[in-house]
């Protein structure tokens, strides 16, 4: 590429410290993303997709998480590296972030508007200097809430759920954000409302020239709403690549394996396919690869070496010693 | 992130001392031999007056010896062998009175929290009327309505501390109730005092077992308050709280009356706390097995 | 169903209907309402077959769930099992319904009991209405963790020390264990990772084959309900407004909100042209149902008629029922 990537994630490792021993919940993993792209990360649970985005901003969910090592290079500096109170200007204003579930990043005492104002008062933007009340109303337009006058008055325990997570994208995109987080910001919400918000969710971001990770378990959310794909197992990164070019030609087995397991409309009758056994225990990881021993293409090669992560010309990589990715030296 | 949080479980279970309660054994197994022998062990007659010998300091801060570790009474009674002798009255007031507060109060909390209807209506009635008066009002009306002794403590007890347990295990029982294993039983076919006994009350139990814990200190303190409105336990007999009550006039004078019996207390209570942590932990296959 | 004359349903919903009396509004302004949970459900499940029932939330079919596991009474309308109305049911032949029908639940860690080993959760329905010896009863518990594919060491442990899948399959052999003639599944595979899920939809499509099972499914996820049902029912607000065979559904829906749901569900084919959606807004409240149909307010083709009649549920193509106005032939 010939133009610098917007966040650039460098052998990112984070660990989690139990007693038990340590938990290596992220694995040297990196990725770039250029300007105006979107990002799905996939994986099963507990494969440390969450973890990463709670990495990038330095919110570890408790004490015995940390980021032990690697990059995270955001606008040319390591924000890895940077104290809390640059951090805090980071968050919010340059790279925003959309949970899980609504309810809980909603505080249920103040109205809508006030918390979404909230971006406002603690980011003052000198250059625009329209009131505070007219620049939610703007950025609840924009995430198509209706009649916003009345709702920015209102509670959040007024709102239905995809209102509210529209309320939740409305504070990520108050400071206009250049990297917007949101980790599975569907998975509460029936389909015709995800649906509409990936929908939205795009449409915000072609218009604000943002990039987005996405972080979700549903490849078919990624296939409709992503560019590329980063597939996860066992806290790293096993395959990357164009959107189109994994989903339709996937050069590591587990991806392979987890859009064949995806049951389909008229498949009755056929066997799904299935991968055997359960992600592997992390403090106690197999040796080599961390698939190999439910992978059906399994070598003795395998088992030994961890396999590298080779990248041919088209951002395309694959961490598996079977995979066909030519792999081009720099 | 299964494995974090099991990591997060064992970390709660903390390190040695709590797997075996070594700590609240240590605690509560002097008090429970004072309790059982009682006079047998104590040095003293714990009713014997001496008045030439009162209100002696701990004989071995006054270069004494041993003959009165903890001093002497305003009569010249061993206060050693009164805190002894005090063990069984104030240990069978907080635990046979707050067990059967305990007893009655589950039942309360399983009827009105799994049934609902008018039992829940008339039981969580009774409880916010008592709830609203003062708990040593209660005890009081009860005990100069129905007189003293050892057993009218006990039933004191029993009556003011039920409620807690009535309120803290029905709101238990509302959510243990809705869980899908509970409506799996109903699935299942099972009665419905099976689905108490098997499916809600392991899961509640150590609720009731936290309140007991904290109660079992709240009980000797009311038996102390009784005891020092003249309403507890009567003369001769010995309780801790009786002892302390006694002592209010000697506050300045003679520190050691005061002391000892409330040490007693202390402890008492310390290890009945630390005792319910434990085995709320025991009870909990989650922690025990990790 | 009349082409199917020779096949007696197994289960029968006849009109069911379930409302949930609440109270509305504030301290002072309360109000009761009647919460349309289940607003007159007709379907019927053919022994042997797999009945799929999607919706949204709010659409009243996890009510339906409870209705046929009788752990609720429909206000109105009979749920009938076997020809006979499960309400009316004394209570020995109760205790037989409730042996020939039984549960999964999408939550496996919940519906297990934390405070009870896996022996006694799999071997507790052999122990409330049947005579057994202890040894026949860990025999049939060995027997049946073996059939789920669980290895025998998990009987001792509790709960909390399986994965999510071993914890479905226990529940599983569980409402296996006294052999069944019906499972209701509610969203039993939507709490699991898709490589899990893949196994747990296997595992039920085995038993299904071995034991002559008749399921009925009920999910908002339209691919597995795609891959396991053979008949289909979409619910909205409480009424089934289409229910036909899977494929048919899958090939030619007719109702809008049908449509709409196909539409809305992501698929992992990068080379589907992808829409934008067709219908706007969220599902209604089940408490202030609109006059008419009650997809009315969301519906892209709605018509004059449809924000004023409620249209039924009628036989649109041959064992394919809608209940929506565009299909509803005047003659």
């Amino acid at each position: 590429m010939q133009y610098d990537p917007v966040l650039s994630v460098r052998n990112l490792e984070t660990h989690c410290f139990t007693p038990k021993g340590v938990l290596k919940a992220v694995d040297g993993v990196s990725f770039d993303l250029h300007s105006g792209q979107s990002m799905g990360l996939v994986g099963e649970s507990g494969s440390g997709k969450s973890m990463v985005c709670n990495s990038i901003i330095r919110l570890l969910p408790r004490h015995g998480v940390r980021t032990v090592g690697g990059q995270v290079i955001f606008s040319g500096r390591d924000i890895l590296g940077i104290s809390e109170s640059e951090m805090r200007r980071v968050r919010g204003r340059e790279i925003g972030m959309i949970l899980q579930d609504p309810l809980m990043s909603l505080n249920p005492v103040f109205t809508v508007g006030n918390q979404v104002g909230e971006m406002y008062r603690l980011h003052p933007q000198a250059e625009d200097g329209r009131p505070i009340h007219q620049r939610v109303l703007d950025v609840l337009r924009k995430v198509a809430i209706p009649s916003p006058e009345q709702r920015a008055r209102q509670y959040p325990f007024q709102f239905s759920g995809g209102m509210r997570q529209r309320t939740v994208a409305a504070i990520a995109l108050a400071g206009r954000p250049k990297v917007l987080i949101a980790d599975e910001p569907t998975t509460s919400l029936d389909v015709t409302i995800q649906d509409q918000f990936l929908c939205l969710l795009k449409e915000l971001q072609e218009q604000e020239g943002m990039c987005l990770i996405l972080v979700t378990h549903d490849l078919g959310i990624v296939a409709e709403t992503c560019d590329n794909v980063a597939v996860m197992y066992a806290g790293r990164i096993v395959e990357v690549g164009p959107v189109r070019e994994v989903l339709m030609r996937p050069a590591h087995p587990y991806t392979e394996a987890l859009l064949r397991a995806i049951p389909k409309p008229g498949g009755r009758g056929t066997r799904l396919y299935q991968i055997d056994g359960e992600p592997p225990n992390l403090l106690d990881p197999p040796p080599g690869c961390p698939f190999q021993p439910r992978c059906a293409r399994a070598m003795p090669i395998c088992a030994r070496t961890t396999p590298p992560m080779k990248a041919d010309e088209n951002g395309r990589a694959a961490a598996c010693w079977a995979s066909d990715i030519e792999e081009v030296r720099a | 992130m299964n494995t974090v949080t099991n990591g997060l479980a064992w970390a709660r279970l903390g390190s040695g001392w709590r797997r075996l309660p070594i700590f609240p054994v240590i605690l509560l197994a002097p008090m429970v031999i004072f309790g059982i022998l009682g006079t047998h062990i104590a040095p003293y007659d714990p009713g014997a007056t001496n008045p030439v010998n009162a209100l002696k300091p701990p004989s071995w801060l006054i270069g004494e010896g041993f003959s009165h570790l903890f001093g002497t009474d305003y009569l010249g009674r061993d206060v050693f062998s009164r805190v002894i002798a005090g063990a069984r009255a104030s240990l069978t007031v907080s635990v046979v009175g707050v067990g059967i507060a305990g007893c009655v109060g589950i039942c309360a909390g399983l009827v009105s929290g799994y049934f609902g209807g008018w039992a829940e209506t008339i039981l969580m009635r009774l409880v916010d009327i008592q709830m609203s008066m003062p708990p040593i009002l209660l005890a009081l009306l009860l005990s100069a309505s129905l007189g003293t002794g050892l057993w009218m403590v006990i039933f004191v007890v029993a009556v003011v501390f039920w409620t807690n347990y009535a309120r803290v295990l029905r709101g238990e029982v509302l959510s243990v109730r809705q869980r899908d294993y509970v409506v799996m039983a109903r699935v299942l076919g099972c009665r419905s005092h099976t689905i108490l006994r098997r499916h809600i009350l392991p899961n509640v139990i150590d609720s009731a077992l936290v309140v007991a814990s904290l109660q079992l200190g709240a009980a000797v303190i009311l038996e102390a308050s009784l005891s020092f409105l003249g309403l507890g336990v009567q003369p001769p007999a010995i309780a801790w709280g009786k002892m302390i009550a006694e002592a209010k006039l000697y506050l300045a004078t003679a520190w050691w009356l005061p002391f000892f019996p409330g040490l007693a207390l202390v402890i008492t209570v310390l290890g009945a706390n630390m005792l319910g942590d434990w085995l709320r932990d025991r009870l909990d296959p989650k922690l025990r097995n990790s | 169903m009349s082409e199917t004359g020779d096949l007696i349903p197994l289960l029968e919903l006849r009109g069911v209907t379930k409302y949930y009396p609440v109270k509305v509004g504030g301290f002072l302004k309360s109000r009761r309402c009647l919460l349309k949970a289940v607003d007159g459900a007709d379907c019927s499940v053919l022994p042997g077959e797999s009945f799929g029932i999607a919706g949204e939330s709010g659409s009243g079919k996890t009510t339906m769930g409870r209705l046929v596991l009788r752990l609720e009474k429909p206000t109105d309308g009979e749920v009938l099992f076997a020809g006979q109305d499960i309400a009316q049911l004394p209570s020995t032949e109760l205790a037989e319904y409730r042996m020939s029908v039984q549960a999964v639940f999408q939550d496996a860690s919940g519906s297990l009991n934390p405070r009870m080993r896996i022996k006694d959760i799999v071997a507790e329905p052999l122990r409330i209405h049947m005579r057994m010896s202890k040894a026949e009863i860990s025999e049939r518990c060995r027997t049946i963790v073996e059939q789920v594919g669980l290895p025998q060491r998990v009987l001792e442990g509790f709960p909390h020390e399986l994965s999510g899948g071993q914890k479905q399959r226990v529940a599983i052999a569980r409402a296996m264990i006294r052999k069944p003639r019906m499972l209701l599944l509610d969203e039993p595979v939507s709490a699991l990772d898709v490589s899990v899920r893949a196994q747990v939809l296997n595992l039920l499509s085995d038993m299904q084959e071995k034991f002559g099972l008749t399921y009925m499914m009920i999910s908002h996820d339209l691919g597995t309900l795609g891959h396991v049902s053979t008949t289909l029912a979409v619910m909205y607000l409480g009424r089934i407004v289409e229910v036909g065979r899977t494929e048919e559904l899958y090939e030619r829906p007719l109702h809008p909100y049908t449509q709409a749901l196909f539409q809305a569900m992501p698929v992992p084919d990068p080379t589907r042209v992808k829409r934008a959606p067709s219908i706007r807004g969220e599902i209604g409240s089940a408490l202030e149902l609109p006059q008419g149909c009650r997809f009315a307010p969301r519906c892209p083709r709605r018509m004059p008629v449809c924000t004023e009649l409620n249209p039924t549920l009628v036989e649109a193509a041959p064992r394919h029922r809608v209940a929506c106005h565009l299909h509803h032939d005047p003659s």
